[in-house]
């Protein structure tokens, strides 16, 4: 186990700058640390089965130009799909709800795939207690 | 014409292995830029941050090329309800979580399906914000969105 510290910031360098910047520590009991290549079909990034936990916060990351989408399971039946441009990153929280839910549940498993041709996805995926 | 950028960093130490994560991501050609702090309601009451009927206030023009979503509260949680054509999505952030959104090559910024192969995304549409957890007492919440209104 150990802390993580995950801090975000965006940041604009217009004449008069402005940033946003926000951070906060999840208390982790594992991790994985993986790059891969995903074709045109989702294929799994990660999984909370097996890992000992039944919540993850996770980052995916495109090394590459390829843009790819990224499919967030929670219930097996309703999925949601962010897009992650070339050289893009997005952190998914642990639990997300959608429509006909009412509070959140624990993202299962994230799948992804290229639009066209092949993505290379680093994926870091934090088990949390 | 300004360019955003995104840095993202993790760090620690689990079980004996370090974790030292950052990633720079530049935005291009960005000409609009929202920036709001607030309080979201309490009672888990929503606020509704929409452009108002003929104006181009931005909070929720579609399309954002990048956006950072925040709880910049000290102890309570913060709902924000991202809406789409699709329906909602409920992002539940704790004090100082935060969330990213980004814009496909093609537009739209998300979806939501029960059909496991979509791969199309589209525009949000509002942004509701307020504390999750019933009790009194207003939450903190920040939002950075930046865009190219010409596109």
């Amino acid at each position: 186990m150990g802390l993580v510290t995950i801090t975000g910031t965006l940041a604009t360098d217009e004449t008069t700058a402005r940033s946003m910047t926000s951070s906060f520590i999840l208390d982790v009991i594992n991790f994985t640390d993986t790059t891969q290549p995903v074709g045109t079909t989702y294929e799994l990034l990660a999984g909370t089965t097996d890992s000992g936990s039944q919540y993850m916060w996770t980052v995916v990351e495109n090394t590459g130009a390829q843009e790819a989408v990224v499919r967030v399971n929670t219930d097996g039946t309703n999925y949601t799909f962010f897009p992650l441009p070339g050289y893009a990153v997005i952190l998914i929280p642990a639990a997300i709800w959608t429509q006909g839910g009412s509070a959140p549940v624990a993202v299962t498993d994230i799948r992804a795939r290229a639009l066209t041709g092949t993505s290379i996805l680093r994926v870091i995926a934090l088990f949390v207690a | 014409m300004a360019n955003a950028t995104l840095t993202l960093k993790i760090a620690g130490t689990v079980n004996d292995k370090t974790i030292a994560y950052t990633k720079t991501q530049t935005v291009d050609n960005v000409d609009t830029v929202i920036h709001r702090v607030g309080k979201a309601t309490i009672n888990s009451s929503l606020n509704t941050h929409v452009a108002p009927a003929g104006t181009q206030t931005p909070i929720a023009e579609q399309d954002h090329d990048i956006m950072l979503l925040a709880n910049i509260d000290s102890r309570a949680d913060v709902d924000f309800a991202i809406t789409c054509s699709a329906g909602d999505l409920h992002i539940i952030l704790e004090p100082g979580a935060f969330f990213i959104i980004q814009k496909a090559d093609a537009g739209g910024n998300l979806n939501l399906s029960t059909t496991a192969t979509t791969t199309t995304m589209v525009s949000t549409t509002s942004f509701d914000v307020g504390r999750y957890h019933l009790a009194s007492g207003a939450a903190k919440f920040q939002m950075f969105g930046c865009y190219n209104y010409a596109s």
